[in-house]
């Protein structure tokens, strides 16, 4: 359709030409020729008008790009014209004809002229109202579609009364325009409501006010000389366009009064916009800052990044020529000091050299400049920090140069700052300066502002510090996770067989750690001794945690290398205590319990040092042995030698032996109770004719039941170990769990 | 989470702490604050009275053997009075009597160290 408008309204034209100048050169006239005419010039108004209308390339420009648009094309008309006048100087009559009210071109060149100022203004001022509705219905209210379609339909019967009378429009209530007067003074009015719809002024910022003001007075100008200036031969603009046609000329007299309207409406209204520009122009800008900063804190984690865009926002939103922001270093967020520069702007008249120094250094050591450099300016500026600190209010120093606190800042050229704290939980996280090279720049409205961006920056600070953090200790948990494994690893995977040379006799073994935490101290092992014996350990590091399981994994070290070495457990917990002694923290100890199990000659050695005592089960008696000996690493080595005493014990068929940690003892349930003794024996004797793994399992079960719900406060081993005589086919305690035992593999 | 509290009363040059509720791993720093402090006054004829402490763990121990090499290098000692039964126990367990002097009651304790004066 477009396409179709392009070519058809020139070949319109062109054709309207040619009958324009058949009809002069033929001399013949009748008032069908203008009828003609009229028709061509409505169909090439109505295309072009359609055209415009539709084309959404021109809706899709913004206000100053059209505003521009509407001067260049009146000022086009108006250029265009005047060219074309002066290089043609045509010559109009006015032929009776014509009824005395209508100039008639007295040449070819004065009709040709005509046609073609006729058909600029057409196009022209067909997009130039376009342009002009499109600012109309800004912001459009209810009534502005109705208000603009009356003065259309206004205007359009008024050109067609025009057009059929025959008489061109003008305010005149004589009886011969009456009827067209009448419809020109209704259309005017109709214009008013349509006129005042300006509110796109308001969308401007200062600078486009200005100019759409100065545009204003040169539209106001160019309309008003199409309107009533005399181009040339006494003829005003719009009698030669009459002289065209009726039609073109009332549309160019109604266009040109609307548009003469409007752009005094516009002019008026901007002047008066303009003395309060600047503060509307802050008002905007400080809204977009708190606006763009709360976009980017949502999308941004970066510290730094967030500084330096909270530092622009600050210096825009203010008019200031420098800002810069101390926020608190990460290891003390709650900080009293040391704050760090994170960001910095600045830009002349004011230098600071001091804090673009400091900028520069910032992460590295802080090397302090020579003496002389670490100035006035410095002092200052932690005097002021040490103010907001205490505080935790905004300052404003609108003199600088005359109050007390600044009055050393001279040199940098600053005249007022404003200080503003970003505050958390009551905690001042991070310090805003925004300084100006004029004093009294600040007001009021700015500490509000400023204080706005301070506190989204505090949020975003807050933000990044909280992600961080979730970081860090999702890092943490993998480690922790990690430390487990390979706790877990320390721990035997598998029991060991133990059995005599002639395979009567075995011990079958069941053992559970189970730490409070991811890590823990608590700590069993196996070994495999010369002469076919075993050793069992239990031990718990005291404390809990990191480094409760670094001592345990030295322990298990230490035990491994020496517990091949002695035969005698008392000589071996000496040795343990002599090594660990001294590469032990003295507030820590570790407590052990050490069973030497010689399956050949049925007996089992047992040495505490410090330990929870050992349950030993002989037929239905249980029974707590307690033999001397105090924790590893408490005393270098005469005492803790002295007080060891070992317990030496025949194994017998049934015999249960249970060596476990605090944990289980201590195991609490919802009232506080302790697991205790009394449950332990009481278990294990009800249990007694299980497997020794069975065993250790009922003792958990029992465990769990006791506590419940409570969470566990302390690491918790147990270790069972259950004497079998394997000849003996029909004793209840040959389950499958006991020869599963056996069959195991022996470990380390 | 269960309290903790510590007292210190001064007699002359010995100084008793009164130490109330659990002594664990999540209490057991408080004391050590304690006993560093008369550390760093140099008082080092130190009584723990244990009359009203309910719990002890592993890391409560810990906090005395930190402290008992400094303090008897300086000719001073940690004794430790008036334990209930249930803490003696967790104590004794360990073997901490044959390193600690352990008595019924602060006076004895006193009396201890008076018998004993210091050779500073």
């Amino acid at each position: 359709m477009n396409r179709i408008a392009y070519i058809l309204v020139p070949v319109l034209f062109f054709i309207g030409l040619l009958f324009n100048s058949f009809a002069y050169y033929a001399k013949v006239v009748f008032a069908l020729n203008t009828w003609i005419n009229d028709l061509i010039l409505l169909s090439i108004l109505i295309l072009s008008l359609h055209t415009i209308f539709r084309s959404a390339r021109l809706d899709s420009i913004g206000i100053t790009q059209k505003l521009r648009l509407i001067l260049i094309l009146i000022l086009m008309i108006y250029l265009v014209s005047l060219a074309l006048v002066s290089a043609v100087q045509p010559e109009f009559i006015t032929p009776r004809y014509a009824g005395g009210y209508v100039f008639k071109p007295n040449s070819w060149s004065a009709m040709v002229t005509a046609n073609i100022i006729g058909a600029v203004a057409i196009i022209s001022l067909t997009l130039c109202f376009h342009l002009i509705r499109s600012l109309i219905y800004y912001r459009q209210k209810k009534n502005t579609h109705f208000y603009f379609l009356f003065m259309v339909l206004s205007g359009a019967v008024t050109i067609i009364l025009a057009t059929l009378s025959g008489k061109p429009l003008k305010y005149d209530l004589g009886y011969n325009f009456i009827l067209t007067s009448v419809g020109l003074m209704v259309t005017t009015l109709f214009m008013i409501p349509n006129v005042f719809r300006v509110g796109w002024v308001t969308a401007l910022n200062r600078k486009q006010k200005f100019f759409t003001f100065i545009g204003g007075i040169v539209f106001v100008l160019v309309a008003a000389g199409l309107f009533g200036a005399e181009v040339g031969g006494g003829l005003t603009y719009a009698d030669m366009v009459n002289s065209y046609s009726i039609l073109a000329g009332s549309f160019l007299m109604l266009m040109t009064i609307f548009m003469l309207l409007y752009s005094l409406a516009t002019t008026i209204n901007v002047l008066m916009h303009l003395p309060t520009a600047a503060i509307y122009d802050k008002k905007v800008r400080e809204i977009n800052s708190i606006y763009s900063l709360s976009r980017a804190i949502t999308t941004v984690f970066d510290f730094d990044r967030i500084a330096r865009s909270v530092t622009e926002l600050a210096a825009d939103a203010t008019n200031a020529q420098a800002c810069w922001i101390d926020t608190a270093t990460s290891k003390s967020p709650a900080l009293s000091r040391p704050m760090q520069l994170s960001a910095l702007k600045i830009k002349p008249p004011l230098k600071i050299p001091y804090l673009e120094r400091k900028l520069e250094n910032r992460g590295q050591t802080e090397s302090y400049p020579e003496a002389t450099d670490r100035d006035v300016v410095e002092a200052t500026l932690s005097a002021i920090m040490d103010e907001i600190l205490k505080n935790k209010k905004p300052l404003v120093i609108n003199q600088a140069r005359r109050e007390k606190l600044s009055r050393h800042l001279k040199k940098t050229g600053i005249e007022s700052l404003m200080v503003v704290p970003m505050l958390s939980y009551e905690e001042v996280i991070g310090i805003i300066y925004v300084a100006k090279a004029i004093p009294f720049g600040f007001d009021q409205e700015d500490v509000a502002i400023v204080s706005a961006l301070a506190n989204q920056a505090t949020v975003a600070i807050e933000n990044t510090r909280l992600v961080k953090e979730s970081l860090e200790r999702e890092r943490l948990a993998e480690e922790l996770r990690i430390a487990h494994e390979v706790q877990m690893r320390l721990i035997p995977q598998t029991v060991p067989a133990v059995m005599n040379a002639e395979k009567t006799f075995s011990v079958g073994i069941g053992a559970v750690t189970v730490p409070a935490l991811e890590v823990g101290g608590d700590y069993y092992d196996f070994l495999k001794l010369p002469g076919n014996h075993t050793g069992i350990v239990v031990a718990d590091v005291s404390g809990k945690g990191t480094s409760a399981a670094f001592y345990m994994a030295e322990i298990k070290g230490i035990i491994q290398a020496l517990g091949a070495q002695y035969t005698s457990p008392k000589e071996l917990l000496g040795a343990v205590n002599q090594v660990l002694y001294h590469s032990i923290d003295r507030k820590t100890f570790i407590t052990l319990i050490w069973a030497d199990i010689d399956i050949d000659r049925q007996e089992v050695r047992i040495a505490r040092a410090g330990h929870c005592p050992l349950l030993y089960l002989h037929g239905n008696q249980a029974e707590f042995l307690l033999s001397d000996g105090i924790g590893l690493g408490l005393d270098p080595g005469p005492i803790f030698r002295k007080s060891i005493t070992e317990l030496c014990l025949p194994l017998q068929p049934e015999d249960v032996f249970v060596l476990y940690s605090d944990g289980l003892m201590e195991a609490r349930n919802a009232m506080g109770d302790e697991y205790g003794e009394q449950r332990l024996s009481e278990i294990v004797l009800r249990n007694r004719h299980l497997s020794a793994e069975s065993i250790k399992d009922t003792i958990i079960a029992d465990v769990s039941a006791f506590v419940g719900t409570m969470k566990s406060h302390d690491d918790l081993t147990c270790v069972v170990f259950k004497v079998n005589a394997v000849s003996v086919v029909n004793t209840q305690s040959l389950p499958a769990a006991t020869a599963r035992d056996v069959t195991t593999n022996p470990i380390g | 989470m269960n309290g903790f509290e510590v007292t210190r009363r001064d007699h002359q040059e010995i100084s008793t702490l009164f130490i109330k509720g659990h002594l664990d791993a999540h209490t057991y720093p408080r004391f050590e604050t304690e006993l560093q402090k008369l550390i760093d006054e140099k008082r080092y004829k130190i009584i723990v009275d244990f009359r009203d402490l309910s719990y002890i763990s592993s890391a409560g121990l810990g906090v005395f053997m930190g402290f008992i090499e400094t303090v008897r290098d300086h000719s001073g000692d940690i004794k430790l009075c008036t334990m209930p039964p249930k803490v003696f126990k967790v104590f004794d367990l360990v073997g901490f009597p044959s390193l600690y002097e352990i008595l019924s009651d602060d006076q004895e304790a006193l009396k201890r160290f008076e018998n004993r004066p210091s050779e500073t």
